[in-house]
């Protein structure tokens, strides 16, 4: 554990050299964040009635930024940071530590989900606290249930993101790997609209891939909303798809190292 | 000049379908990822019959042409989003030692092959939508034909002044500065009239994507036509001048390497 608490810290401070790009870095997720409140609350206004397919404007406000927290955790810098040194061939240093490779990428993504989580969950509490006649708060039961959940998403997303990156050992970009991913992610983790507002073929088929189960599923738990299982069930969907990637990465590369040439090596 | 343009191009195409992977998979990104932005409208229609008296194919509509202008910048101006990473590893000083304007060579720099793909969808869209509109006649083409050269100027502009920040900011060659520009611009997916005063004002004159899609659709149904299309042309050359003006007088604060 103490290698993997040192690699966070040194991914921390690796993301806080440049100090204004850490700062940007940081602050550009929230300018999406105010286009979904604007967004939403343009068309509760326009509806006139008080919900959208059975969520209330008070739902909508509260879902939306605890999708955004969920959802943007890892800046685009740390997310493709694993492809970059796949690309450019500095991935080799990694080959030669003493510590296992998923290890040093999910140690250096903990590190990035430290410093943004800490500004994300900061600034919903100040949000939630100033215009909390606008919000569903949740009750202590639900926080509690919301802990393992958040915890399990966190890491259903960085092993997603690591075997997405593996991929580009096979490729020679990997911006087009990236921008499906996110696409994907986006579209049916529930972080751009709900997934209990989608029609109910798209909801059932989203439910059988492993996105809402990093957004819509621990955001579903805090607000004490439906789930597509029961409480424990939905968890053990949750360490079903962490347990899918862990296989796919441990496959993936075992087959890229029986195939990778390092040069002088 | 031109020749020299077409020529820088057409290497850097032949060149990308030299990994055949890559090619397709950029193009699938590029796809993909116009389908989910095109998702999130077909979702919101699931459960209200207008936005602000909007309908479905009219925001479609809207979404094309931002798409045609953002996927034709990608191809013909990729070099825009380069200007971080030049300034940062002082790779301008080729540029500016050259005998050909710095902007220019900027301009014509790389390929960007999602773009290619959003650009065709885009115009697969744009068609879809004017027919299900019932507004596919040849004077309704040359309109938007217009629009997308409007619309394409407007969009090079504004990403070159958001890269060319990376002269005054300090950023390790990545910065998030025009990715946040293009976020503000996503807000211009809808119609503005639906958003606060602030927000409409941003969006028509500060980063003016408005002009780019939801302007030329209120002109096509109909809506204020002449002052629409004066302000299109406007703000368009507006765009292109300060965009030119901004990116010189960065290269002035350029320090070559070790910046």
């Amino acid at each position: 554990m103490k290698k993997f608490f040192t690699l966070t810290g040194i991914s921390i401070q690796k993301l806080m050299y440049y100090k204004t790009s850490f700062f940007l870095n940081l602050l550009t997720p929230f300018l999406t964040l105010a286009g979904q409140f604007l967004l939403w609350n343009a068309l509760y206004g326009l509806q006139g009635a008080g919900s959208i397919r059975g969520m209330t404007r008070q739902e909508m406000f509260t879902y939306v930024p605890i999708a955004f927290v969920l959802n943007n955790l890892l800046s685009w810098t740390t997310e493709n940071a694993l492809s970059r040194e796949i690309r450019n061939g500095t991935v080799v240093a990694r080959c030669i530590r003493p510590v296992s490779f998923l290890s040093q990428a999910v140690a250096e993504m903990t590190g990035a989900v430290i410093t943004q989580g800490a500004v994300n969950f900061t600034a919903v509490a100040l949000l939630f606290g100033l215009f909390h006649e606008n919000f569903q708060l949740p009750g202590s039961g639900a926080v509690a249930a919301f802990v393992p959940s958040l915890i399990l998403s966190v890491l259903l997303r960085i092993l997603l993101v690591e075997v997405f990156s593996l991929l580009c050992f096979f490729t020679t970009g990997h911006l087009g790997i990236s921008w499906t991913r996110i696409a994907l992610c986006d579209f049916f983790s529930g972080a751009l609209i709900p997934v209990s507002l989608f029609p109910g073929w798209l909801a059932r088929i989203t439910y059988l891939t492993p996105f809402p189960y990093m957004v819509q599923v621990p955001a579903a738990v805090l607000l004490g909303k439906e789930l597509p299982a029961g409480l424990l069930q939905t968890f053990f969907l949750q360490i079903f798809w962490i347990g899918v990637f862990l296989f796919v990465h441990w496959r993936l590369f075992r087959r890229i190292r029986y195939n990778m040439n390092i040069a002088g090596g | 000049m031109i020749r020299i343009y077409l020529k820088m191009k057409e290497q850097y195409i032949k060149t990308e379908m030299e990994y055949t992977f890559n090619f397709w998979m950029m193009l699938i990104s590029g796809v993909v990822t116009r389908l989910v932005a095109m998702a999130v409208p077909f979702v919101i229609y699931k459960s209200l019959p207008d936005i602000g008296g909007w309908k479905e194919d009219e925001i479609y509509l809207i979404m094309a042409l931002l798409s045609i202008s953002d996927g034709a910048c990608s191809v013909f101006f990729e070099g825009i989003w380069k200007i971080p990473e030049m300034v940062f590893h002082g790779e301008l000083d080729n540029v500016l030692s050259r005998p050909v304007s710095p902007l220019f060579q900027i301009l014509s720099y790389g390929l960007g092959l999602q773009g290619l793909a959003v650009l065709a969808f885009g115009i697969v869209m744009l068609l879809v939508s004017i027919v299900r509109l019932g507004r596919f006649r040849p004077a309704t083409l040359v309109l938007c034909a217009f629009f997308v050269i409007c619309g394409i100027a407007i969009c090079m502009s504004v990403y070159l002044i958001g890269n060319s920040l990376a002269f005054w900011f300090d950023t390790g060659g990545r910065t998030t500065l025009p990715y946040a520009i293009v976020k503000i611009g996503d807000y211009a997916k809808y119609p503005s009239s639906i958003y606060p005063l602030f927000m409409r004002l941003i969006l028509l004159f500060l980063i003016p994507f408005s002009f780019i899609g939801e302007i030329p659709v209120r002109i096509l149904r109909g809506e204020n036509a002449l002052p629409y299309g004066g302000g299109l042309v406007v703000i368009s050359i507006v765009f292109v001048v300060v965009s030119r003006v901004f990116f010189y007088r960065g290269i002035r604060k350029y320090e070559s390497m070790g910046m």
